[in-house]
């Protein structure tokens, strides 16, 4: 590689516009030429002086401080001033005025970090019952190509951002893959907070959404040349990463190998699959076996193909939901599920250490923890037969803690706590209007030390599922306020192992 | 001064640094602006335990660096292609410079930046401020994806030649 090429490289990479190949090769570039680590800084250093600096917003539970780190924008307004005929410079001055630093904080629950241009934040349920007015109705998706589906889900999510007055735009690429004939529609986690209007979007536009950190992938069209026909509605929301890392591929046996869990599925109201009455002697039935789960529901409706029943009550309803083994005597019921949600002021938990709830360490301790947690008054949604078969799997395993002591970058002595085996995690999860339990799974390999600060092991996999332990969906409940007292509507799919629906 | 305005001054002045520290290593713009969000956050987040005596700057880029290798750990589809060794490599060369240089390289730009031609700034301006893909602008301008590259490329020599020459004559000053 040539002088000029490697300089090349550089820009590329530093203007963030390197493909993996070109990625690869200046890796290896560098690994043979220590100086380029100082070009590759200096030309750093000019893209981000050259890049207009993005609101960065800071957020701590219960109160958020949002830092709006506009003034900083020095290098870029000088751009913006050499840019603007002198006759016209004043109109910059209203922006010099906002690029003071300053510090807001906005009202309304809190969240992980927010998206930079973003700013839907927690999507109000007015929020959403206005995009279910104006979301889509008119498109017809039918036969429409892949590139002009996308075109026009561009349109419809500008024209959904348009009423909230934002400036956000989704990053929507088409990027179907060999063998996998999917279009993946890239939604960086910024846009997370558009998920549930994405959702939507995907109910009336008959298609099958699956959420992973970064992408939401609308399954069922082929290639490029094939088009929407497809009329089947089925939301199904895969592990919903509100943030952290997407399930290691090499997880999905383990969950799908878990199947004595019927499919479980909690739908939000405004992704409600059609349903249609139920007949008197339906809903005397439903009503019985939703008193039984200790509910008194306003509304109860089945799916067209029974699968589904859908309940609304108010949440206060929902202090023990529990589908228990006897529901099985009917084919309808075949559900082993248990799910009790707790009504309690939700916290609005991120996913840092300090808001992680572990669970003991100790499997006989399992039991014990779980039935204490009512008493705790844990705003939680559990699941205790994931428990019984993390205690049976033998996921739950003995764990080895390994304490280090080395020095950081600073010079000071830090204690590293790791640990060896493996171990599960359960958080929940207030985001958006989305209450999510997170249960993470990790193991961990032979302690190999201590590399650049960070331990080291042999092998190391996170294995991150949300409520869904067999490895096809996530819960989620939509709770349009912070606490009680408003409706919600639960969807629980049961499925009959016999196949008869 | 409240804790919160202390690290405000902080993180601004350091702000641009970091950004550009977590450029030089994660490829993609839109994941350099998740790992910097993160990273913001984790500073505040920590920021009680942070030595003022110490450098900012340093301890703000030691905890991007872990941030980064921990996604790279987390998501092999994440873009940042190096390794560790390199990644401490990145740090060592931001670790180099004086804190003031940071400032004097805006001053460098912004002096540069004045003796760009109005075509060249147009460029820079669709392509920095409009965010514009170099595919895109191509194909307003009607030309192809490479020339827009090359043009880019040399704008940022051009700036690049110009800052440090204006980085030299400062010293020589003072």
């Amino acid at each position: 590689m040539n002088e000029q090429e490697t300089n090349e490289l550089l820009d590329r990479f530093a203007s963030g516009e390197a493909n993996p190949e070109e990625q690869a090769r200046l890796a290896e570039r560098m690994s043979l030429d220590d100086s380029l680590a100082a070009r590759l800084k200096q030309k750093a250093r000019l893209e981000a002086s050259l890049t207009p600096r993005q609101e960065i917003e800071l957020t701590q539970s219960p109160r958020r401080y949002r830092l709006v780190a506009w003034a900083a924008l020095a290098a870029a307004i000088v751009l913006g001033v050499w840019l603007w005929p002198p006759g016209k410079t004043k109109e910059l001055e209203p922006t010099l005025v906002q690029a003071a630093p300053q510090v807001v904080e906005p009202s309304g629950s809190g969240s992980l970090l927010t998206p930079r241009r973003a700013t839907t934040a927690e999507m109000a349920s007015s929020d959403l019952a206005r995009m279910k007015k104006y979301l889509l109705p008119q498109v017809d998706w039918v036969g429409l190509t892949v590139p002009q589906a996308i075109e026009a889900l561009q349109a419809e999510i500008d024209g959904n951002v348009a009423l909230s007055n934002h400036s956000m735009k989704l990053d929507l690429r088409y990027e179907p893959e060999e063998n996998d004939p999917r279009v993946v529609l890239q939604v960086r986690r910024e846009h997370v907070r558009l998920l549930p209007a994405l959702r939507y979007l995907a109910a009336v536009s008959q298609r099958e959404l699956v959420f992973g950190q970064e992408e939401v992938r609308f399954v069922k069209p082929a290639t490029d040349q094939q088009t929407f026909v497809s009329r089947e509605v089925r939301v199904a929301t895969d592990f919903l990463l509100a943030s952290g890392s997407p399930m290691q591929p090499e997880a999905l046996p383990l969950f799908t190998a878990l199947d004595p869990f019927p499919l479980l599925e909690l739908v939000e109201e405004e992704t409600a699959i059609p349903e249609e009455e139920v007949s008197d002697e339906e809903m005397a039935d439903l009503d019985q076996r939703l008193a039984s789960w200790g509910i008194e529901a306003q509304e109860a409706r089945f799916h067209p193909d029974r699968s589904t029943v859908a309940m609304k009550a108010p949440l206060s309803q929902f202090a023990i939901l529990e589908a228990t083994r006897e529901l099985t005597s009917s084919p309808r019921f075949q559900a082993e599920v248990a799910i009790r949600l707790w009504e309690q002021p939700l916290e609005h938990n991120t996913e840092t250490e300090a808001n992680v709830r572990e669970l003991s360490e100790d499997p006989e301790d399992l039991s014990a923890y779980w039935e204490s947690l009512p008493e705790q008054g844990t705003n939680l949604v559990m699941m205790p037969r994931v428990v019984t078969w993390v205690q049976q799997s033998g996921m739950l395993e003995s764990t080895q803690e390994v304490l280090t002591t080395l020095p950081n970058e600073e010079g000071q002595d830090l204690t590293y706590k790791s640990w060896t085996g493996s171990r599960m995690r359960v958080y929940p999860i207030y985001q958006g209007g989305l209450f999510t339990l997170g249960f993470t799974f990790e193991s961990r390999g032979d302690w190999l030390g201590m590399v650049d600060g960070e331990p080291q092991f042999e092998s190391r996999h996170a294995y991150r599922s949300y409520l869904r332990f067999d490895g096809s969906s996530t819960m989620e409940v939509s709770i349009p306020g912070e606490k009680g007292n408003v409706g919600v509507i639960v969807s629980v799919k049961l499925i009959d192992p016999s196949g008869a629906r | 001064m409240s804790t919160r305005q202390s690290f405000l001054n902080h993180f601004l002045e350091h702000e641009r640094d970091l950004r550009a520290f977590i450029g030089s290593l994660v490829a993609d713009r839109a994941c350099r602006e998740d790992v910097l969000q993160e990273v913001a956050l984790t500073l505040w987040e920590k920021y009680e335990a942070f030595d003022p005596t110490r450098s900012f700057g340093a301890w703000a880029r030691g905890v991007a660096a872990k941030k980064v290798l921990q996604a790279k750990r987390q998501d092999r589809r994440f873009p940042m292609p190096f390794s560790p060794e390199l990644v401490q490599q990145m740090v060592d060369a931001f670790a180099m410079d004086a804190p003031a240089t940071a400032n004097l390289h805006e001053r460098g730009l912004q002096h540069c930046l004045a003796k760009l031609p109005e075509p060249s700034r147009a460029l820079l301006a669709q392509h920095y401020e409009e965010r514009l893909p170099c595919a895109k602008i191509a194909s307003a301008q009607g030309c192809s994806v490479e020339s827009i590259y090359k043009q880019l490329s040399r704008l940022r020599q051009q700036l690049a030649a110009c800052i440090e020459g204006y980085l030299k004559q400062f010293q020589s000053r003072s």
